[in-house]
């Protein structure tokens, strides 16, 4: 009961102090309008890369491989003359093409070795990327059209047929590509797969979970301050004598913490969907979840700090120090999987990794309650450990 | 009268150096005692032990039958303690931050309520007491820091130096409410720099130097420590008894 007329007063103290409220309200926002300002057009909306391919063959594989490509929606492509194509990348007209060879057909067919040409300008990184790319997969998929191919004629040969006959089998299956009008070679087909209804994230789905992650640490962790600055103006001694115990102290403002975030939270999720147009996802109730599990985590990570910190300026650079250090390291600033494999790994010693999955697996892949629930429970026991050492450490009367 | 407070050779360090050394005394119900010494001489050490915010080393103390070593909650629901330094929340109302330590003392919020109202007249401050704390003067917020001492009702009240850096009219106010709280029945005990301030207020005065009482009696019981002065106050006393040595704590 003494904890929640602590956390009482704490609530109304920050809702009366408008630099709080500004701290960790409306900076929050500000800050998140800018980042997605500055990656406004990134994502969904990035234009498509316009491609050219050119071939030297009249008709073949190579054609219905351009046929197939032509066809794919999501691919921006223009076939050229080869002649053509050179002298449009030596005139800087276009960043580079996809050449087949003249003898494609034949010796994808034939199991032999050809080349796909990429010819590229210096300064087209991104089309020689894109070029590249298509063209691996044209080879994979050709190369393993013509292990089928072998593996046919080899299980044919063996099951039963006698040595004369290899030759004839091997024709016999070139007739029937023929007969199919696949042009006498193997199939080469390139899907683009849309999964379910899922909807490409936009730069708020990237960016404001990040930042919500970030605050809400920052705003919980800096709760350290206000227990020591109990400390620091006597009001701590004076609430031991009117018999708070160590529970009561430490349970008031770990509540009074995360009513705060809590409050923080709201505001920055009713923002990122009002105001900035991102998807809450399909599973609403999981990102709730792990929003609620980390903002306990984070008091308790507040309460821990003051029970460490001998005084508020202490309290204060080491929440500082701590919310930066863990934000860029938990995968606030940037997704997790855009760092390097061992800092992915070490990453996991921030509740804020652990966070900042789970809610990007809920608000961009959909999941749910149960598929976020073991991020839930890692992040839950970290908060129980902070909380822990903190109860051990606290003295209200040192 | 009956013995209210009995201490029996509390002792407290910090760092190995003895703070409180010894300290034994008996106070009355009901009674003003002056705790009187040089600055580092032990009295806030000594008040905050009694007050259960610290453990003594060695020794204990019975509080209206409680003891502050093995009964520590039982003490602190009949105390009051008005620090030396200022402790209240400047950011809210005096009535805002009776209201919320009378709620943390145990008092329900009707209580709370009425307690707030009589604790801000006998201080007089009924008039500013919705006003923001941070807006007064030192003097306004010594008051609300005894009223707030007094909100739960302490039958025992710890006043710590309470008129430090106060003007003389909240000065002779804070007097008028310790010897109301006396006549009323609270027992005090008070520390103070202001000899005068123990010569007027209190029926016994103890000088404490080194972390133990060296001298104990009523103010006039003190002058005959310097039987061959004409007429010694009790500065007179208290240099005579603690030195004139500086002492720079």
């Amino acid at each position: 009961m003494r904890g929640w007329i602590l956390a009482q007063k704490d609530i109304r103290s920050f809702l009366r102090d408008p630099k709080a409220l500004a701290f960790g309200l409306a900076f929050p926002i500000l800050l998140v309008f800018f980042s997605i300002t500055a990656l406004g057009g990134a994502g969904a909306s990035d234009p498509v890369l316009h491609l050219h391919v050119a071939t030297e063959e009249e008709a073949g594989l190579s054609r219905d491989i351009l046929d197939v490509l032509l066809d794919i929606e999501e691919l921006s492509i223009s076939v050229l003359d080869p002649k053509a194509a050179e002298r449009a990348v030596g005139a800087g007209e276009i960043g580079g093409y996809l050449l087949f060879p003249a003898d494609f057909t034949e010796a994808v067919t034939g199991g032999y070795g050809t080349d796909l040409s990429v010819v590229v300008t210096g300064e087209a990184l991104r089309t020689r990327h894109a070029l590249e790319g298509l063209a691996r997969d044209i080879a994979a998929r050709a190369g393993t059209s013509r292990v089928v191919l072998d593996a046919g004629i080899s299980l044919l040969t063996v099951s039963q047929l006698d040595d004369a006959d290899y030759s004839g089998v091997e024709n016999a299956i070139r007739g029937l590509y023929a007969d199919e009008g696949l042009g006498g070679g193997p199939t080469v087909t390139l899907e683009a797969e849309r999964v379910g209804p899922i909807q490409p994230p936009d730069p708020p789905d990237w960016s404001v979970p990040g930042y919500v992650v970030m605050f809400l640490f920052f705003t919980a962790a800096l709760g350290a301050e206000s227990i020591v600055l109990e400390r620091g103006n006597n009001t701590l001694e004076r609430l031991v004598v009117l018999g708070a115990t160590r529970l009561d102290i430490l349970g008031g403002k770990f509540l009074g913490s995360s009513a705060r975030a809590m409050v923080q939270a709201a505001l920055l999720w009713t923002a990122g969907v009002g105001i900035f147009g991102m998807n809450i996802g399909r599973a609403p109730a999981a990102v709730l979840l792990v929003t609620a599990v980390f903002v306990l985590t984070s008091a308790a990570f507040g309460v821990l700090l003051a029970s460490l910190a001998r005084t508020p300026a202490a309290a204060h650079s080491s929440a500082v120090l701590v919310s930066l250090v863990a934000a860029p390291l938990g995968g606030c600033w940037w997704p997790l999987f855009l760092a390097p494999p061992w800092l992915q790994t070490v990453a996991r010693i921030t509740p804020h990794a652990w966070a900042n999955d789970a809610l990007l697996r809920s608000l961009i892949y959909g999941a749910t309650i149960p598929e976020v629930l073991g991020e839930v429970a890692v992040i839950a026991l970290f908060g129980i450990a902070f909380a822990a050492v903190a109860l051990v450490r606290f003295r209200p009367e040192a | 009268m009956a013995q209210f407070v009995s201490a029996t050779q509390l002792h407290k360090s910090f760092d190995g150096q003895p703070a409180v050394n010894g300290f034994s005394l008996t106070i009355d119900e009901g009674e003003i005692f002056g705790l009187l010494g040089p600055n580092g001489a032990g009295k806030t050490t000594t008040i905050r032990m009694l007050a259960t915010v610290l453990a003594p080393d060695a020794g204990d103390a019975h509080i209206g039958g409680h003891s502050i070593v093995s009964a520590p909650r039982e003490v602190r629901r009949i105390i009051g303690l008005c620090p030396q330094d200022i402790a209240l929340y400047e950011d809210m109302s005096a009535r805002d931050n009776l209201l919320f330590f009378g709620r943390m003392g145990g008092l329900t919020l009707r209580e709370a309520r009425t307690r707030a109202v009589e604790c801000l007249e006998t201080v007089n401050l009924t008039a500013r007491a919705d006003e923001r704390v941070a807006r007064f003067s030192g003097g306004m917020k010594r008051r609300v820091n005894l009223a707030i001492a007094l909100v739960n009702r302490p039958r025992l009240l710890f006043l710590d130096e309470p008129t430090v850096g106060v003007d003389p009219q909240s000065r002779a106010s804070i007097y008028d409410t310790i010897r109301a709280l006396a006549h009323g029945g609270t027992t005090v005990l008070y520390t103070t720099h202001y000899i005068e301030e123990a010569e007027n207020l209190c029926s016994r005065v103890a000088i404490i130097d080194a972390g133990r009482i060296i001298a104990l009696d009523t103010p006039e019981g003190l002058h005959g420590l310097l039987p061959d002065a004409e007429r010694p106050t009790l500065e007179d006393v208290f240099l005579h008894l603690t030195g004139r040595t500086l002492r720079d704590v």
